[in-house]
């Protein structure tokens, strides 16, 4: 019996996936290196790339309230802004993509008649939107943005506001480890990794770089009510969320994100949501492909779309960094204008 | 800020006190009937800060409502303009000398009662604050050794950053 049953047990140690049993420890590990990362003064690189576009938020952090960043969109860097605790200091390097970028607006502020998201914003005063537009520094004394996530207020979109994107990247960490399935120590032996779907950097054996991976949850079948076609609003980012974190002596050193359909997402977008393209053609066309299909769903239905991107943060110059000072030459004026700098702080009256 | 809103700040500065009270379960944990909680002398806090000048203000009978509690002794302090107009006030707490009023575990559970919603956890100064941002004001939360700060300004204080920052150079 002993002869018949041995076989069986070794044949399922090797073909077992990884059984990380240690997934919680792992949990716990990565929100410790984020709560280590984020309390050191470090520079930071944030790149997003999608839909063609790159954007490049480039920034130093003496602590969570003073810090600069620079904002480059397609490489283009467009503004500078730095916070020194209640202070908001703010140039354009490109003022049109920069007033873009923090209106909302696709026309200019000085155009009469500009519409768009934020259309009901105040209109900004003369002088401090004609300082920026000549390249020169504005300070607002009270201007600087509230970054505690209860004082955000509405949902953002991660691609509306880069800038906002790059400053708070490492809380957006954290709420992917709540909306992952799992989070694995990343093995390339493991019987169930992928490499063809692997687009990560491997650790080199000798550099003390551990990497964690997020396992996104399996994509839960539509739930269809009637007649009509199931529009994909069960579908959250996280379904299509793949996720490295890279920690170095318990601090993040890197975050690696990609938003997009793999293999078994496009199969199942195929069958579930009448998506229409071939499963024979290469997936870095099929996949974008099958996504944008099944966004057209989503906005039909008034469901927000499914961003495809690829983001990397890099951490450097840990505990390296100079104080935040403020420019000189400056001008002050009131940048409450710009509602995509973060909730600003009310002012006294 | 209106007297009655700044009332309204101190009175729910002296509750944190009495409030902590009932964390006490064993009978073993040093504890203090209220009327031995020392208050904090007036002199800890500087005479002003960020142009706000700083008010000691007295705890006594608050204090004497607390029947068991971690506390040692306690301060509270306004922050106030010109005009006497309360903009934050200041509450400085010293627990009992005992390893497990400096345990993280010890410490969470004072954040976690601080407000309704969740602190959030940041860095200021090689300080961890927790902060929450409400409808009317802003409190930050610190501790340093066997002390406890806690700070409620009113949100519309231009400088409720460099507030923070300087309030946290006070060594008991």
């Amino acid at each position: 019996m002993i002869r018949r049953i041995l076989p069986i047990l070794l044949s399922i140690l090797v073909v077992a996936p990884a059984c990380d049993s240690g997934a919680d420890e792992h949990e716990r590990t990565i929100r410790a290196a984020l709560k280590r990362t984020a309390s050191v003064a470090r520079s930071f690189v944030y790149t997003d790339a999608s839909g063609g576009g790159v954007n490049i938020v480039q920034g130093i952090f003496e602590d969570d309230y003073r810090y600069k960043a620079q904002v480059a969109l397609g490489r283009q860097p467009i503004l500078e802004q730095v916070v020194r605790d209640d202070v908001l200091a703010l140039r354009f390097l490109d003022p049109l993509a920069a007033e873009t970028l923090l209106t909302g607006r696709a026309t200019p502020l000085s155009q009469p008649g500009s519409t768009g998201p934020g259309s009901a914003a105040p209109i900004p005063a003369a002088g401090a939107v004609d300082a920026l537009r000549s390249g020169r520094w504005v300070i607002d004394q009270a201007g600087a943005p509230e970054l505690v996530s209860s004082a955000l207020g509405e949902r953002r979109q991660i691609g509306d506001n880069p800038l906002l994107d790059g400053v708070t990247a490492l809380a957006y960490v954290e709420r992917a480890i709540d909306e992952a399935d799992r989070i694995v120590r990343f093995n390339k032996e493991a019987s169930d990794y992928r490499p063809q779907d692997d687009t990560f950097p491997i650790p080199d054996g000798e550099s003390n770089v551990v990497r964690y991976d997020f396992v996104a949850p399996e994509l839960p079948r539509p739930l269809r009510q009637g007649e009509g076609t199931a529009t994909g609003g069960t579908l959250q980012t996280s379904h299509f969320r793949r996720m490295g974190v890279y920690i170095k002596e318990g601090r993040v050193v890197e975050v690696r994100e990609e938003i997009g359909a793999l293999r078994r997402h496009v199969k199942h977008l195929i069958e579930f949501y009448d998506i229409k393209v071939s499963q024979d053609e290469d997936i870095r066309k099929t996949g974008p492909a099958a996504l944008r299909q099944l966004n057209v769903l989503r906005e039909g239905a008034g469901t927000e779309p499914i961003r495809q991107r690829s983001m990397t943060l890099e951490m450097l110059d840990f505990e390296k960094v100079n104080p935040i000072e403020l420019p000189a030459d400056v001008i002050e004026g009131n940048l409450s204008f710009f509602f995509n700098l973060g909730q600003p702080a009310e002012r006294s009256s | 800020m209106n007297r009655r809103r700044g009332a309204k700040l101190l009175l729910i500065c002296g509750v944190l006190i009495v409030g902590l009270s009932s964390c006490v379960r064993s009978s073993t944990v040093a504890s203090a009937q209220g009327k031995e909680i020392d208050q904090l002398p007036p002199e800890l806090v500087p005479a002003s800060i960020e142009g706000l000048f700083a008010r000691h203000e007295d705890m006594r009978a608050g204090l004497d409502k607390v029947k068991r509690s971690y506390v040692q002794s306690a301060g509270l302090w306004s922050f106030r303009r010109q005009d006497d107009q309360v903009q934050a006030t200041l509450q400085i707490v010293e627990f009992f000398d005992q390893p497990r009023y400096t345990r993280p575990s010890f410490r969470q559970t004072i954040v976690n009662q601080i407000s309704s919603t969740r602190p959030k956890e940041t860095s200021m100064g090689g300080h961890t604050v927790y902060r929450t941002v409400g409808s009317d004001q802003t409190t930050a939360l610190w501790f340093e050794g066997r002390h406890m700060f806690l700070l409620s300004i009113r949100k519309d204080f231009p400088k409720r950053r460099a507030l923070i920052r300087q309030t946290l150079e006070i060594a008991p």
